[in-house]
């Protein structure tokens, strides 16, 4: 059923959600993945025709006998295996970040409250230190960011009155803590080549992305994120506030720390595979909101899809604008921050 | 055996001395509406939320069709006792229809999709609150008392047999208090429990059938509105000089001299 919905002159008016079909939003969206993936493919520092990508697919799924040698390497090795880790990293992130505005009942959160960020960089600074090979700096900044988010949630649970505001105080507590440490890994690292490698990767970048890393994150990723969109209609109740949503028969003390685990198991994985990627989980879950309404089991599945669309885009300015490359994290930092701004022009009346 | 029943009830803030509520001993049937007075502060907001089982009491228990709340699921308590807050911050402009749906949750699960009943009660609820025309629009664009009609529309289609409300009146424009009144007495008549803070004693006065006034914690007076919602105790509760007139199946307070 593609039919434009009743259009909703109040709503329309006030530019708080476009009313059109859940389901004609989600094919838009799926359409702007396949668009957005298909650019990635041909742009580049090796540019290549649509013809020719399509080709090489022929060729591997036996459509076509023609190889193209050069198309097929780029295609297949260089950036294919970089686009679905972006469109992976893109989702997970869109969809933890939206989790945990809806768990924080604020909007102006991202995923890193909770100090994942901070942990994480600090987790990977360490395994740098120790000259970690790139599987071990992975590991280093995944377990550092639970590490930190956990510390966090304990410090919470520690103050008294309990609820969100706690929470709240624990995270910026443990992101302080981890923030400290990270800044003096840094004053310890050897400033010819441990800086430069955790300042790099900082940075943020999907370079090192290959079919390797691919193999064993996609699945854990597509996992939370699908666990994340599945959640939607309890984020809905989440938002509402602990007695209300108690008042409607849903266990805060069960779903919210289950929702902040799922979402901070994504975002942990995604900085472990690409580093710190900022702005994506706080801009894209806006973005959803305003094409698919806030309602969660309508603007998840398509707050994953823009996400993915978004990071791949991102990417690929990220590897053509300049010759060299420039780091993912600061292209989604800068065209984010100025995005940001026409949202939330857009949004201020569902904000405020 | 009592709808709702809390026997020693008593709370106290985690590191505080002294107790919010002590000792409460309560019998609540369905069918009634009962009204709790109190100063602010008083302790009846701790109440209601210590009946609904938000809280954990430091002593005593509270009992709903006869089972210990603490051995009741959320969602079991959320199909028999809906509850509306004092204020709702809305953060996200989800639309009205939306947050009167989610008053089926407890009925129809988390991931359950709506069926024809639970679309019927929505519908209900929306009209019942007059809310039918503000349906698609974001809450977040409503005014305070539309947002709290929304919160009672939610109660309603929750459809449970007891409904817990927190000083509803309030940000009420004058002709909806009044027919909220009406429309809880009707609840109660249809044989739910309702029970509401307030600071309002004629009101009580007029619709409610058992009056309840809650003073340093303790519950001072328990009775029908014709002997708790007199000139001497709301006197006494207030600290005002008050005087009480009579008229056509009202009571009227008043500060100054006696009218007959």
């Amino acid at each position: 059923m593609l039919a434009l919905r009743r259009i909703c002159p109040s709503s329309r008016s006030k530019g708080t959600a476009i009313s059109a079909s859940p389901v004609l939003i989600r094919w838009l969206a799926l359409t702007g993945v396949v668009l957005s993936v298909l650019c990635a493919l041909c742009l580049g520092r090796f540019p290549l025709s649509p013809q020719r990508v399509l080709g090489v697919f022929g060729y591997f799924l036996h459509l076509s006998s023609t190889d193209d040698p050069v198309a097929r390497t780029v295609v297949m090795q260089a950036r294919l295996p970089r686009i679905l880790a972006a469109l992976l990293v893109g989702s997970a992130l869109s969809c933890g970040g939206a989790s945990y505005q809806a768990v924080f009942r604020n909007p102006l959160v991202s995923p890193d409250l909770l100090g994942v960020l901070s942990g994480a960089a600090f987790g990977a600074a360490v395994a740098i230190i120790l000259g970690g090979a790139v599987s071990v700096v992975q590991g280093g900044a995944f377990a550092g960011g639970l590490l930190a988010v956990g510390c966090g949630l304990l410090i919470g649970r520690s103050l008294p009155e309990g609820g969100i505001l706690s929470l709240l105080l624990g995270g910026l507590i443990g992101n302080a803590i981890f923030t400290a440490l990270l800044s003096l890994v840094k004053y310890l690292a050897d400033p010819m080549d441990q800086l430069p490698a955790i300042v790099d990767w900082l940075l943020g970048s999907l370079a090192p992305s290959g079919w390797q890393e691919l193999a064993w994150v996609s699945g854990p990723l597509i996992g939370l994120t699908a666990a994340l969109v599945l959640c939607a209609p309890v984020l809905d109740v989440l938002s509402l506030g602990d007695d209300e949503a108690r008042s409607l028969g849903v266990s805060v003390r069960v779903m919210r720390p289950m929702v902040i685990v799922l979402a901070t198991f994504a975002c942990a994985l995604t900085i472990s595979m690409a580093g710190i990627i900022g702005w994506i989980g706080l801009l894209v879950p806006h973005v959803a909101r305003l094409v698919a309404g806030a309602e969660h089991r309508n603007m998840m599945p398509v707050c994953a899809l823009l996400g993915a669309a978004g990071l791949v885009l991102a990417d690929t300015c990220a590897r053509s604008l300049t010759a060299g490359e420039v780091p993912l994290g600061i292209v989604t930092q800068l065209f984010g921050a100025l995005a940001f701004i026409i949202v939330l022009r857009r949004l201020r009346r569902g904000v405020g | 055996m009592s709808f709702l029943y809390c026997r020693n009830l008593t709370f106290t803030q985690p590191g505080r001395k002294h107790p919010v509520l002590e000792g409460i001993d309560l019998s609540l049937e369905r069918g009634e509406l009962v009204g709790l007075l109190g100063l602010n502060g008083a302790g009846k907001s701790t109440l209601l939320r210590l009946l609904m089982g938000f809280l954990k009491p430091s002593a005593g228990e509270v009992l709903l069709a006869g089972k210990s709340l603490r051995a009741c699921s959320a969602s079991a308590i959320a199909r028999h006792l809906a509850y509306v807050p004092q204020s709702h911050a809305a953060t996200f402009p989800y639309t009205v229809r939306r947050m009167v749906e989610l008053g089926r949750v407890p009925h129809s699960g988390l991931t359950g999709r709506s069926g024809p009943e639970d679309r019927r009660a929505v519908e209900a609820a929306l009209e019942r609150m007059g809310l039918e025309r503000l349906a698609e629009r974001p809450v977040t664009e409503l005014s305070g008392g539309e947002r709290q009609r929304v919160v009672l529309a939610r109660a309603l289609a929750q459809d449970a047999a007891g409904l817990l409300l927190d000083e509803p009146m309030a940000g009420l424009d004058y002709g909806h208090q009044i027919r909220l009144m009406a429309l809880l007495s009707e609840l109660a008549r249809e044989g739910r429990l309702v029970m509401l803070t307030s600071h309002r004693p004629e009101e009580l006065y007029v619709r409610a059938s058992r009056v309840l006034i809650l003073d340093h914690g303790r519950i001072e007076a328990d009775g029908v509105p014709g002997d708790v919602v007199t000139a001497q105790r709301m006197t006494a509760l207030y600290g005002v000089p008050l005087h009480q007139t009579d008229h056509a199946g009202n009571r009227f307070f008043h500060q100054g001299e006696e009218d007959e």
